[in-house]
């Protein structure tokens, strides 16, 4: 007889949460907004208007994950709570998250508007770093080993793109390849979420209605 | 109350076990309900695969004994029925495996 693994178990439970793939759906969006944004500027010529533009996708595709989990998610493998220290480490992810973006974007900022050309090509690479650094240490703390290869994915984007558009590649020879090199990623990740979403409503029926809260 | 930990180390402290923790699927959502704050009756019959009625029944004899505390609740306009572990409920746990750990540590290979 084995002994009973709580920390396994507690760490199945949660990585369990994300099999529907609403979380990369999300994750993909986020990404394909860096493919985007550098075509809208294309056609409106403002960074600032053209980085609004994407906002109402983003917008809706975070209204689809928080009614997709209520909706899709719940009935399904129903309702959970963490515990009070599983809480704690939660809000500790969110704020080194908080943290890491703010440093984003603010290194953003000094780029574009202070920096000089040495920095806004350096800001590229510093961004990728804090992303990778965000997707490992939420893959770490969720379990959820494909945030590795998010974080990858995401932090190769702009060092692919930049790499090939200083050598003057046809493909990417706008907005440093980003459109090229984010769009591949950010495909691969709503590819993903899609899957693993038609796979997670298959696989998981919703179950007969017998529950103490029938109707 | 829960019993208390098993002094001896030979096999008649298995008598100290307690049963009602120790039936298979009544163990299995004691762990399950140990390592969240609370759950309700799809979570744990989508990861115990017991039935409506088997868990239903399981629930209420873990109710009974003050194991397991059953809270009604509403999610939106919809009342949901909540399942959490009491603080006697935790301890039985604990002292189950302790007990078990010590008596099948103690077996030689």
């Amino acid at each position: 007889m084995q002994t009973i693994d709580l920390k396994a178990l507690e760490r199945r439970i949660w990585s369990s949460s994300f099999e529907d793939g609403l979380w990369d759906l999300f994750i993909g969006t986020m990404a394909l907004g860096f493919a985007i944004i550098p075509l809208i500027n294309d056609v409106i010529h403002s960074d600032f208007w053209s980085s609004f533009a994407w906002l109402p996708v983003n917008l809706a595709v975070l209204l689809f994950l928080f009614f997709g989990k209520r909706h899709i998610t719940m009935p399904r493998v129903g309702l959970v709570r963490p515990t009070p220290q599983r809480r704690r480490k939660l809000s500790v992810l969110a704020w080194i998250n908080v943290a890491v973006l703010s440093l984003c974007a603010v290194g953003g900022a000094v780029a574009a508007f202070g920096g000089g050309e040495t920095l806004f090509g350096i800001y590229p690479y510093f961004m990728g770093l804090l992303v990778l650094t965000i997707f490992s240490i939420c893959a770490y703390m969720l379990s959820v080993q494909r945030f590795y290869i998010y974080g990858l994915l995401l932090v190769l984007a702009p060092t692919v793109g930049e790499f090939l558009w200083s050598r003057r590649w046809p493909i990417v020879s706008v907005h440093h390849g980003f459109p090229v090199t984010f769009g591949v990623a950010a495909s691969i990740i709503i590819i993903t979420g899609v899957v693993l979403l038609i796979r997670f409503i298959q696989a998981t029926p919703i179950p007969p209605v017998e529950s103490p809260d029938a109707p | 109350m829960p019993p208390k930990p098993t002094r001896s180390n030979d096999l008649q402290s298995l008598t100290d076990i307690d049963k009602l923790v120790h039936e298979p699927a009544r163990l299995m959502i004691l762990a399950y309900l140990y390592v969240v704050e609370s759950a309700d009756f799809i979570f744990l019959i989508r990861q115990t695969d017991l039935t409506w009625g088997n868990l239903s029944a399981h629930i209420s004899k873990l109710e009974a004994a003050g194991y397991v505390e059953v809270t009604k609740e509403f999610v939106g306009k919809k009342p949901h029925t909540m399942l959490s572990l009491t603080a006697e409920g935790r301890a039985a746990f604990r002292t189950y495996r302790q007990n078990m750990k010590r008596v099948l540590d103690d077996l030689p290979d």
